[in-house]
């Protein structure tokens, strides 16, 4: 009788997936046919030239510019320095914020609202790793229009942690109207989840299976990886069959996105770091980080890895009594590669600042690196920093403008330009 | 060992029919000492009562826990009625006394529980019943419980219902005889549950207002007759009541007495509810009367002070339950280290809010100057078969030793307001004692004998035979 | 701004206290400084009534004056006991000898040295000292003489804030009645002292988070009468019975008047009204009409606010709302009928897109109905103070939901006084507590920076006079920026603010 139950479900699930799978293609069409152009996307991007008081360019020597201008055109940043070197040529529509800070888009590697919420989970499989996110990307949707408000302008949509591996992240911008407008990147990460979540799964799996199955999984993937590598090279003259199930995966063991790892307690983070780092030599990203994660830090420290805390902040260690900021932990023992993220909805996508605030007044006495953690950080363990996450001549033209530092819950985001367009104007209509 | 010039040919039975003799000035071995010469000199044995056959009863044993004193190796204990007649290294004794051959044991008191519900039926009462007695309805289980309690060294056990507020008085039983009507106490063992102040407070304050109301309006009566008319205005009244005060009342009576009370008519004979009556018994401090408080976490203590105010009985505190895992917060307070209180806890280590750091209450209360007694962890004979292994874990993280076993005898009587009876082995206590074959903190020691009143009630080596 | 305020605050200061009912003499005309304490004859008994509880708990609270509130967007018409203010600055005697009756509790002195005294009802003070007496502050000053035996807290640089007040709190003080059921030694005691409370809300009762004590635990009872007023048939009944009670006030004034005034000829067919009107479930619609209460609505669209309000116009009762995320729409409306209102800033439900106008929340809400003279109070949204890890959205970060209502436009002082007086206003407690001054409670959120900066952690939590939450003492939080005795927070000033570049190695 159960299991009649269990399999009625099984089948039921599929078939709303595949549903769901459909949804999102007539979507995607939709999007790519103009249905849904917006007056404000169409036409020319405008050239725009910020008059700011304060530049945080994020740049890989932290420059600092006061008194700054910085142009936007073709969707990129010109040119950024002091006012007094720049001159703003003709045709640049000036944006005064001479009493503002202008600081990058912010970027949140961790986030499943840029999706429909629907479909984040397709538990089938323990392992999905054909699965992927692009296919549930929502372009301005209400709660991307929130994180416009909070000034974030990526972000890494993951599928959920109901299983094991539950298929490839999309980078998308926070704005624009179809799918192709604003992926950065699909494949952007692979995600794997490991124990808490994935132990709801239906079958009740516990760490051991989830460990033996992951390792399966990545190990055909790998020789699938191999058996390409070795026919591109010529060493093989027949070609593979090719599999879109494993193919995402070729991406991965060349290194070009990283995977997103759902994974914290101690010892759940050890062994993902352990299994996927070291084992497999993947380029990880761990996505939450949180609770007694901070113990480990000496482990990411030497590997030179990404670690990105969030949603939860603090962590109640009972063998002292302390509540513990797990980012103040991780970066009191000198770990600098350290994000911050929203896991939005959990928390709210314009909330990545007050995250990183949240951080701060826990005990990460460093303004400065908060800050950095949901740009630049953001952006380097994604990859994506040739583009995004410091506002550098050539970049994508992503850019907030604040009435203070953004980490500071009392400074409001005035306005969001993403690839140089105006996305968000607290004056027309103020969402934070 | 001081021998006083006493005239030696006073027969011990004639000693015994005057009593307890506990206010004889001479020390009764002295007297043992001289009925043996004597019987020695006219060579006729001369029985003693004492002991199921009448005689004297003596225990060599290889060490005695007296706990009010030192421990005693190779010690003699003499037993006479029930009773203990003297213990010591030297200590002599009549050649005809019944002699009990523990010299590779461990003699100790029997062990005490102050606190229990083991085999009563699961009556629960709510409000103010202190004035029912648990004697009243009691009935030992038929079942072999207590059989286990004295196998596990219990010889003697506080029983009390189950509820809120003050749900009745306790009893103190025998696990040995234990008789349906009649106990070692049944009355004075008032409980008071207060491990939930917002339904238990206003009981309490509500039974102490009204015990209060009641002992002042006897005082009234009493001085009634010093006070020639009742005063007309309020101003004279204040004048007249210094005067009026009688000064040799005991402090906990109020300075002021509560102008209500005046205005009411006079009644000769005023009614006293049943359920007050102990009450009062406590506020005036009456001999044998002790309240027994049972606490679940330290604010409740907070809460007591404030129900109770200025009203002072003799009480023990109890603590007990998982959630009186902040003490630490209280064992210094007013009521608890400040007044040297008599403390009861469950020998478990628990972990301090938020902590995984476990520590050790008991020991905790006696830094603070309190007095602690154990009940074992729950309310089962497991647990009570477990005590010795419970406290022998608390002595490792630091106890004294000797505290502890304070606390399972004499401390835990004093609960019972037995500890002029029980809990220790010295001159004129009952003989309840329990023979182990190792210390008594060794979980490897088992109880091999018990002894209750001088009767051995256990015996496992003859048991074995 | 602060810095003039600062500035000129020992000039206002004086006439503040003099308001207040204190005077003050700097020790340096001679070195004699003496508190002053009124005497006893000025001391209107109603005062005590109304701010004392007499009985076990209470504390002796008969020495101080009451003042009002000098300052504030809008008169508090639940604050103030009208003390008439006493000009008398005679002193009964050197503070060092205090005159303490027999028979009574010794009196106990606490003082704060050093701080920056934001009072919130009047300026800033520098470096100024609170003298408290038997938990109620007794004189604010430069150069005070202090008892011998008081106990000195030195809060050299620190910002001393009044007690923060939560609006509505669970699991924090016990179920009501709280004198009956707090967990004096609770845990989450502790971490609503961690984040600057000192009185928080049970229920319809206001209680301090005395840890480890009863003492003056219990603020006031009954403080709301609460109504549902959401359907429409609750709205026609609350209207109802409120109309009833107004009209057998007029009929009963009308039939004594007529009583009073007639010859006793008429009074046979004059009929008294029926008091069972006004008796049982409906003495607390009495109440409200005559102002005795104030009542509590929980409403958030703007429909419901707008009947509240008319609700407020139409019979003259004092309203709180609790919500009113909607309120930016209607705020005049919300002004004008003098409604108060408990608002939760990050509160932002969605734009409902079927109706043709403005809906939904607004970050701006707390700031658009202060500027329309609304009396507001900040409260989180959750009432509790959690451990889960999810920072700054419970109690723990009060400060910080008053922060994102100055990201809405509020300016700082109004948000600081959001969470203080203007929240006891709101509860009707403000002649006990929210700001510093002579005497109110002694209740001080020691911060080492301003309140509502993400960096300020609590230093001290100060309950009636008492140091209920000491960082330093308590393992929670003590490790971070740890407080050696030598800390000086940084001066934190408006933008631009400090901003720590890394090292160029990182």
């Amino acid at each position: 009788m159960k299991r009649q139950n269990v399999e009625t479900s099984k089948r039921q699930d599929i078939e709303t997936s595949r549903l769901g799978g459909a949804g999102v293609v007539v979507v995607v069409l939709l999007g790519v046919s103009g249905f849904f152009v917006a007056p404000v996307v169409a036409g020319d991007v405008p050239r725009l030239a910020i008059k700011a008081g304060k530049i945080i360019t994020m740049d890989d020597v932290d420059t600092i510019v006061n008194n700054g201008v910085v142009l936007l055109a073709d969707g990129e940043v010109e040119a950024i320095g002091k006012a007094s070197e720049i001159t703003i040529p003709d045709g640049y529509r000036v944006i005064d914020a001479e009493d503002e800070w202008v600081v990058p888009g912010l970027v949140d590697a961790h986030d499943h609202s840029a999706g429909s919420l629907y479909d984040l989970n397709d538990s089938v499989y323990l392992t999905n790793p054909g699965l992927r996110t692009i296919d549930m990307v929502v372009p301005r949707n209400e709660r991307m229009e929130d994180a416009l408000a909070g000034g974030v302008t990526t972000v890494l949509v993951i599928p959920g942690s109901g299983t094991n591996m539950s298929g490839f992240g999309t980078i998308v911008k926070t704005y624009g109207n179809s799918v192709e407008d604003v992926v950065i990147r699909a494949p952007g990460c692979l995600k794997i989840a490991q124990a808490g979540n994935p132990e709801r799964y239906w079958f009740g799996v516990g760490r051991t299976m989830m460990n033996w199955n992951l390792g399966q999984t990545l190990e055909k993937a790998k020789a699938y990886h191999e058996s390409w590598t070795a026919y591109e090279k010529g060493e093989t003259p027949e070609a593979p069959q090719y599999d879109l199930v494993w193919h995402g995966f070729r991406g991965l063991f060349e290194k070009k996105y990283p995977a997103g790892l759902h994974t914290q307690w101690y010892q759940v983070y050890m062994m993902s770091i352990l299994m996927l780092h070291d084992r497999f030599g993947l380029n990880i990203v761990t996505d939450h980080s949180t609770f007694d994660s901070y113990k480990l830090a000496s482990f990411v420290k030497e590997r030179g890895m990404y670690s990105v805390v969030g949603p939860r902040q603090f962590y109640l260690d009972r063998r002292d009594r302390t509540i513990n900021g797990c980012a103040a932990r991780f970066a009191e023992q000198g770990v600098t590669r350290l994000g911050i993220n929203t896991d939005a909805p959990v928390v709210s996508q314009k909330d990545l600042s007050y995250q990183a605030a949240m951080a701060c007044w826990l005990g990460w006495d460093d303004h400065y690196a908060a800050l950095k953690s949901v740009t630049r950080i953001g952006a380097e363990s994604l990859l994506i920093i040739d583009r995004v996450g410091s506002l550098e001549k050539g970049k994508d033209a992503d850019v907030g403008i604040w009435t203070g530092s953004p980490i500071d819950p009392r400074s409001q985001c005035k306005l969001t330009i993403v690839n140089g367009r105006i996305a968000y104007d607290a004056k027309v209509r103020r969402r934070y | 060992m001081i021998v006083k010039d006493q005239p030696l040919t006073r027969p011990i039975a004639e000693r015994r029919g005057r009593g307890v003799g506990r206010t004889r000035p001479c020390p009764s071995a002295v007297w043992v000492a001289a009925v043996a010469a004597m019987a020695f000199a006219i060579g006729a044995p001369q029985r003693a009562s004492g002991g199921d056959d009448g005689r004297m009863i003596v225990i060599k044993a290889g060490t005695v826990i007296t706990i009010s004193g030192d421990e005693i190796k190779d010690a003699v204990i003499v037993i006479a009625d029930g009773k203990i007649d003297a213990v010591g290294k030297n200590v002599s004794y009549p050649t005809e006394s019944k002699v009990i051959d523990a010299r590779d044991l461990v003699v100790m008191p029997g062990l005490v529980n102050p606190y229990s519900a083991i085999g009563l039926s699961s009556i629960s009462r709510a409000g103010n019943k202190s004035h029912l007695k648990l004697a009243d309805a009691y009935y030992p289980p038929e079942d072999d419980t207590y059989r286990k309690l004295l196998e596990a060294g219990y010889t003697t056990i506080g029983l009390y219902v189950a509820g809120s507020g003050l749900p009745g008085q306790g009893l103190a039983v025998s696990t040995h005889d234990a008789k349906p009507m009649s106990g070692l106490k049944s009355e004075g063992l008032v409980r008071i549950a207060f491990n939930r102040p917002s339904r238990d407070k206003k009981v309490l304050a509500g039974a102490l207002k009204a015990a209060q109301e009641q002992i002042d309006k006897e005082k009234e009566a009493t001085s009634k007759p010093a006070e020639t008319k009742k005063p007309t205005t309020q101003p004279k009244a204040k004048d007249a009541k210094p005067t009026t005060q009688p000064t040799s009342k005991p402090s906990t009576a109020p300075t002021t007495k509560p102008a209500g009370v005046k205005a009411k008519p006079k009644s000769k004979k005023p009614t006293v509810k049943p359920e007050i009556v102990p009450v009062i018994a406590l506020l005036k401090k009456q001999e044998g009367f002790i309240a027994l408080v049972e606490f679940s976490r330290a604010s409740d203590v907070v809460h007591f002070e404030d129900a109770v105010g200025k009203h002072e009985f003799r009480r023990a505190y109890l603590f007990s339950g998982r959630r009186a895992s902040d003490v630490h917060h209280v064992t210094g307070h007013k009521l608890l280290g400040e007044a040297k209180a008599l403390v009861v806890l469950p020998p478990t280590l628990v972990n301090m809010p938020l902590t995984a750091n476990p520590y050790d209450r008991v020991k905790a209360f006696i830094d603070a100057g309190c007095e602690a007694a154990v009940v074992p962890a729950g309310d089962t004979v497991a647990e009570h078969e477990r005590i010795r292994e419970r406290l022998a874990v608390l002595v490792r993280a630091g106890l004294d030793r000797g505290d502890a076993l304070k606390a399972v005898t004499l401390n835990a009587a004093k609960v019972l307001t037995l500890d002029d009876r029980l809990g220790s082995i010295e001159k004129g206590k009952q003989a309840d004692l329990i023979f182990l074959d190792g210390d008594p903190l060794d979980p490897f020691a088992e109880v091999r004998r018990v002894m209750v009143g001088g009767e051995m009630v256990l015996d496992l080596e003859k048991s074995k035979r | 701004m602060r810095h003039s305020l600062i500035a000129i605050a020992a000039v206002i200061f004086a006439s503040t206290l003099g308001l207040g009912g204190a005077a003050f003499a700097p020790s340096s005309s001679g070195g004699d400084a003496t508190i002053s304490e009124p005497p006893a004859t000025t001391k209107p008994d109603g005062d005590k009534k109304k701010r004392g509880r007499k009985g076990r708990r209470g504390r002796k609270r008969t020495d101080a004056p009451t003042s009002a509130p000098t300052s504030g967007p809008t008169t508090a018409p639940t604050s103030a006991p009208s003390s008439q203010p006493t000009t008398t600055t005679t002193s009964s005697g050197p503070a060092t000898q205090p005159t303490s009756q027999p028979d009574e509790k010794k009196d106990s002195y606490f003082v704060l040295t050093g701080g920056i005294i934001h009072t919130v009802a009047g300026p800033d003070l520098q470096d100024a000292t609170v003298l408290c007496k038997n938990g109620v502050i007794q004189a604010i000053g430069r150069s005070l003489a202090v008892p011998e035996d008081a106990e000195i807290l030195d809060v050299s640089g620190m910002h001393v804030y009044p007690g923060l007040v939560a609006c509505s709190s669970r699991g924090i003080v016990g179920s009501e009645p709280p004198e009956n059921s707090t967990d004096v030694f609770g845990t989450n005691m502790t971490l609503a002292l961690s984040g600057g409370l000192s009185t928080v809300v049970t229920g319809n009762t206001a209680a301090k988070t005395t840890f480890g004590t009863l003492e003056g635990h219990v603020l006031r009872k009954d403080l709301f009468v609460k109504l549902s007023f959401a359907t429409g048939a609750q709205k026609h009944k609350v209207r109802e019975v409120l109309g009833k009670v107004r009209q057998y006030l007029r009929d009963k004034a009308a039939y004594d008047k007529k009583k009073a005034d007639g010859d006793g000829e008429d009074d046979e067919d004059a009929e008294a009204p029926d008091e069972g009107l006004v008796k049982g479930g409906n003495a607390k619609y009495l109440q409200l009409i005559k102002k005795e209460k104030t009542a509590l609505i929980q409403a958030d669209a703007q429909h419901d606010l707008v009947d509240v309000c008319r609700l407020a116009q139409d019979f003259g009762i004092r309203i709180v709302v609790r919500g009113a995320n909607e309120g930016w729409t209607v705020p005049g409306l919300l002004g004008r009928a003098d409604v108060k209102v408990i608002v939760t800033p990050r509160s932002l439900p969605g734009k409902n897109e079927q109706i043709n106008r403005p809906t939904g929340g607004s970050i701006e809400n707390a700031a658009v109905m202060y500027d329309h003279g609304v009396d507001i109070a900040v409260t989180t949204g959750s009432a509790n103070v959690s451990l889960r890890g999810i920072a700054g959205r419970d109690l723990l970060n009060l400060p910080m939901e008053a922060a994102y209502a100055v990201r809405g436009g509020l300016p700082e002082a109004a948000a600081v006084e959001s969470i203080t007086l203007g929240a006891a206003r709101v509860l009707g407690i403000a002649d006990r507590v929210g700001s510093i001054e002579v005497g109110k409670d002694a209740d001080f959120t020691v911060c080492d920076g301003e309140v509502l900066d993400f960096f300020t952690t609590v230093q001290w939590t100060i309950v009636n006079g008492r140091v209920a939450y000491d960082k330093k003492a308590e393992s929670l939080f003590g490790h971070i920026r740890p407080r050696t005795p030598t800390t000086q927070p940084a001066p934190y000033k408006f933008w631009p603010r400090p901003f720590r570049r890394p090292a160029a190695s990182e």
